[in-house]
């Protein structure tokens, strides 16, 4: 088990992966709160040792993809809530942020993960189907078809 | 600006809310210190497996304390048949040391009673009670773990109805007789009536009343007894050193005493 410093530098260094994730994948709040408490308390108990910063951040991606797969799956999950639950009502973002946001939220699900992957994180698509255990071409189609949503949505060619 | 650069800007704008992360980690450490105060998982880990191991070795170590015969009860009339008892006084064991000894411990059912119970059943079985019409000697012998245990055994035998019949012998033994009688392939009981008869016919061999009932060696000991001291070898018995005579034939003592009779 780790030392109650180690899972408080985790907080802090990955608090913000997790809460993207869950941003992506959840519908409220109160299932983002669940998620952060299953994670960190998997990181405390866990005996996993990393390589480096990007192993690590690699493992939180993962256990909280996993995390948030099996709480939609669970009976008693809450399944309809507004908009407004899932978004982080957060001084810091401009309407260009939000209308980002809301375009990538209204993806279809199989689309929202890879797009985060890849344009945030910076992920390859080989990477992104390592880590969603996936097949790269499934990975390079999902990228693909996401990235046509998101132009019909948001306008302009440029996305790469 | 490229679209690109548009989501990624969108999601570095999103952080995780500071009373998240306030609430997480007030949750961590009370699950650390509920761990800590209920020790390390390695240890607790250890102790279950440990337990576990006590509790298989107390089983394991109760079922051999329960199946460990300490005493024993011979019962010889033809069929030899001895009841191993272990220290709650219940019957773990019935040995047969003749071929009707072995019929009648399987045709009995006499494991996990209390030794004086199964003596009873034992004594009342169909199989039994044909010996006993014909007036067999019975012979019971006790062999208590201690002195004191074999007195206690005995006399709770001897009190029991089945023991005041006129053909039911109870005696004492000894474990040291008891060994020297399973060397020789019989039965208590059966053991100390061959010692009795070689002391009137010191050429006769446990070989040679393998097969005999305990009628036939009571009788062979009473035509010794009874008949002029002439000696074992002279008396046209066929001769124990050769094996040509009484050995393995159950006729021959009876074809002895009847001659002795005569």
């Amino acid at each position: 088990m780790r030392s109650e410093a180690e899972v408080n530098r985790a907080v802090d260094l990955y608090a913000d992966t997790v809460r993207r994730i869950c941003m992506v994948r959840l519908k409220s709040y109160d299932d983002t709160e669940d998620i952060f408490q299953t994670v960190f308390l998997k990181y405390l108990l866990s005996s996993a040792v990393f390589e480096s910063k990007e192993h690590e951040k690699a493992w939180f991606i993962r256990v909280t993809i996993n995390a948030c797969k099996d709480l939609l799956k669970s009976f008693f999950h809450k399944r309809t809530v507004s908009l407004d639950e899932a978004f982080p009502i957060n001084a810091e973002l401009t309407e260009d942020h939000r209308e980002v946001l809301e375009a990538v939220l209204e993806l279809p699900e199989k689309y929202k993960d890879v797009i985060y992957l890849h344009y945030y994180e910076g992920y390859t698509a080989v990477e992104i189907s390592k880590l969603l255990n996936k097949n790269v071409n499934t990975v390079y189609t999902l990228l693909n078809r996401a990235k046509g949503l998101l132009r019909k949505v948001l306008g302009g060619d440029d996305i790469e | 600006m490229i679209l690109n650069n548009r989501i990624k800007d969108a999601f570095a704008a999103v952080h995780a809310e500071d009373n998240l992360k306030r609430d997480t980690k007030d949750f961590l450490s009370t699950r650390t210190a509920s761990t800590v105060k209920s020790g390390n998982p390695i240890r607790l880990k250890r102790a279950v497996a440990f337990a576990c191991l006590a509790l298989i070795l107390m089983i394991f170590g109760g079922w051999r304390f329960y199946m460990t015969p300490v005493s024993a009860i011979s019962v010889d009339v033809n069929p030899s048949l001895e009841l191993g008892v272990n220290r709650l006084d219940r019957v773990v064991a019935v040995d047969g040391y003749n071929d009707d000894g072995t019929d009648l411990a399987a045709f009995v059912d006499l494991l996990n009673l209390n030794y004086s119970d199964a003596l009873e059943v034992l004594l009342n079985s169909q199989a039994m009670q044909s010996y006993m019409a014909k007036n067999d000697p019975v012979s019971i012998t006790v062999i208590g773990s201690t002195k004191q245990k074999s007195e206690e055994m005995f006399a709770r035998i001897r009190s029991c109805g089945y023991a005041k019949s006129p053909n039911v012998e109870c005696h004492l033994g000894s474990h040291a007789e008891a060994a020297a009688a399973h060397e020789a392939g019989m039965s208590y009981g059966k053991y100390q009536v061959f010692l009795e008869l070689q002391v009137l016919d010191s050429e006769i061999t446990a070989h040679d009343i393998q097969n005999w009932t305990m009628r036939q060696i009571r009788d062979r000991i009473n035509e010794l007894s009874d008949g002029p001291n002439e000696p074992s070898s002279g008396n046209g018995f066929g001769g124990h050193g050769g094996g040509s005579g009484h050995g393995g034939n159950e006729s021959s003592p009876g074809g002895r005493q009847n001659r002795g009779n005569n």
